[in-house]
């Protein structure tokens, strides 16, 4: 037990023999040392990993979670078809708009309501914007693991124009609760436009230009990250990943692109993918998408049809079911809504990319150094929030 | 050259001194922001005021709130039969109310751009009754009253109007087809009249 452990923020206990007597631990039991990687180290988040390790390498991997349950599955069944947002959106606060545009589509599906399209294209604004905002965040966490804080920094200031657009909109600047079944709620006027564009040239001109000099190709970083937890197109699809992880092993899947909704099938844009499948792969994934999102919301700007922005949700919808996929900043998130007729949702289920990605780990963690366990665990790009619900 | 050296030494002194000086006498970095009265943008969602005189009572407002924060409390008159309050504390500021107040064109219930909400030694039971009440709630009560009034005094002419033109066509018909039989009417004129006196 050097100091180094000790001094490196690790808590560890030596595991009792009743608890690591599985099967697939063998004769390996007697050497093994659990280490609780989290719930108070800084790149963990609110979960606990349980890494059993021989020596420096990893032996299994087991996450518990469960740190931030809200129930907000139950919740949604107290709530009207409309104020049933303020849970859905809740599931991450970071990109909160890709939550409620899958729940208003689903509802809307139900109910038979028509959307506007202006109120489409403001929807994709929105998504957008939240996605760069948590790929930003992605992009800053994932160097931050390594131990540089600057570039987190960097993409705070990036984020916080966009942010100012959010409130210009809606008012507030996280939690913003605007996009609800029928429409968005809020008319986008010239200044939120305004600000948004000038967001999105504070990213092209200024973020993106200065951040891909320094951390993209980045030698020390390419030494760091290159090669590990690599998950060939196969085991990609067998364990289930989403989002960006799946993207990066070389298989282009996307609903904005498979299954248009909102305005996106009226847009020009290409999915990014990477063969490698490995660390830096997904980084470079996330860094890519950046760029087209800001493509995206410049198209969409344009093409802002005029005309209404909210059509009226009736109070009591009519039994029936939908199941709606959306491309959210992490993946693909599914909604499951019943309605049995009320004027609120009879049963939600949310599917959950972060999930999908985290029940992955474990296999692609296997035999990798100790180090290396922050390194795979931020670039898979998990929310906590979406994890637990 | 050793002229130009020799130079640069006094001047690169002169000008840190201006800028030493340039700073002290600049403007603060930071301020006290809150009596300052700074406004936020278009749809900031801040503050709740609720207009008592618009509010018609119908609760919309406390249907739509996700977290049931707001409570209707009874006001006593017929209209509005209840007006909103908002505990504070609990209130998470999503605007649905605003959204599903029926009132035209000015809604009852408001989030304004206020967004100041200081509390001085904050404790469980301060925070719990942090409450944002109607802020004309007796005006609108008087006016309601009022209004009362001035609506059973019109009810009650125009019963009256009613009564004494049934008096005067029974009074007729008695005198038209039986002079004789005029004492009925009058009783039944009487007895109506005592008890409208009763009401």
């Amino acid at each position: 037990m050097g100091n180094s452990i000790a001094t490196a923020g690790y808590t560890f206990v030596v595991e009792e023999s009743k608890e690591i007597s599985g099967e697939d631990l063998g004769l390996l039991q007697e050497k093994l040392l659990q280490l609780n990687w989290g719930v108070q180290h800084p790149a963990s988040g609110p979960m606990r990993l349980k890494v059993w390790v021989d020596g420096d390498e990893v032996v299994k991997v087991d996450p518990d979670i469960g740190y931030v349950l809200r129930l907000l599955e139950k919740l949604v069944e107290y709530r009207t078809w409309i104020n049933a947002i303020v849970n859905v959106e809740r599931a991450c606060f970071i990109d909160n708009f890709g939550t409620m545009t899958g729940y208003s589509i689903a509802a809307e599906k139900i109910a038979g309501v028509e959307v506007p399209k202006k109120a489409d294209y403001v929807r994709t604004i929105l998504c957008e914007g939240g996605r760069i905002v948590s790929h930003l965040i992605g992009l800053g966490s994932f160097v931050g693991v390594m131990g540089v804080h600057t570039p987190m920094q960097w993409a705070l200031i990036a984020r916080e124009k966009f942010l100012d657009a959010f409130e210009v909109y809606s008012g507030q600047r996280i939690a913003t609760a605007s996009i609800i079944p029928g429409g968005v709620r809020y008319e986008p006027t010239g200044k939120f436009i305004e600000k948004m564009i000038t967001a999105v040239d504070f990213l092209e001109k200024e973020f993106i230009p200065r951040y891909g000099e320094v951390f993209i190709d980045n030698p020390t970083l390419k030494v760091r990250s290159e090669g590990i937890g690599v998950v060939p197109k196969e085991k990609a699809v067998e364990l289930g990943l989403a989002g960006p992880a799946l993207r990066a092993s070389g298989i282009p899947s996307d609903i904005r692109k498979d299954y248009p909704y909102a305005a996106y099938g009226e847009l020009d844009f290409k999915v990014v993918t990477k063969e490698e499948g490995d660390c830096y792969a997904r980084y470079l994934v996330i860094w890519e998408e950046l760029i087209e999102s800001a493509k995206i919301i410049r198209q969409a700007i344009e093409g802002l049809p005029e005309g209404e922005w909210r059509t009226k949700f009736p109070i009591k919808v009519p039994p029936g079911e939908a199941y709606v996929n959306v491309e959210w900043a992490r993946g693909c998130f599914g909604f499951h809504l019943i309605s049995d007729g009320g004027t609120g949702p009879y049963r939600l289920k949310m599917r959950a990319p972060s999930f999908a990605n985290l029940w992955a780990m474990p296999e692609i963690m296997k035999n990798v150094k100790l180090a290396d366990v922050p390194v795979i665990f931020a670039s898979l790009y998990m929310c906590h929030g979406d994890i637990d619900r | 050259m050793e002229a130009k050296e020799a130079l640069k030494i006094p001047i690169e002194a002169t000008k840190k001194v201006v800028r030493v000086t340039k700073a002290l006498f600049a403007p603060k970095a930071t301020e006290i922001w809150w009596d300052k009265g700074i406004r936020r943008e278009l749809h900031y969602r801040g503050k709740h005021i609720i207009n008592a005189e618009l509010c018609i009572g119908c609760s919309m407002c406390a249907r739509a709130c996700p977290v049931n924060c707001i409570d209707m409390v009874p006001t006593g008159v017929k209209k509005p039969r209840a007006v909103p309050k908002v505990r504070a504390n609990e209130c998470i500021f999503c605007g649905l109310c605003e959204d599903a107040c029926p009132t035209k064109p000015e809604k009852a219930i408001k989030l304004t751009d206020h967004y100041s909400m200081i509390l001085e030694d904050v404790t469980w039971d301060k925070l719990t009754e942090y409450i944002f009440e109607p802020e004309n709630l007796e005006e609108a009560l008087e006016k309601a009253k009022k209004m009362e009034e001035l609506l059973e005094k019109k009810k009650q002419e125009a019963l009256k109007k009613k009564q004494q033109a049934q008096q005067a066509k029974a009074k007729a018909e008695a005198g038209k087809e039986k002079p004789s039989a005029e004492k009925k009417p009058q009783q039944e004129g009487k007895l109506q009249k005592e008890t409208k006196g009763e009401e």
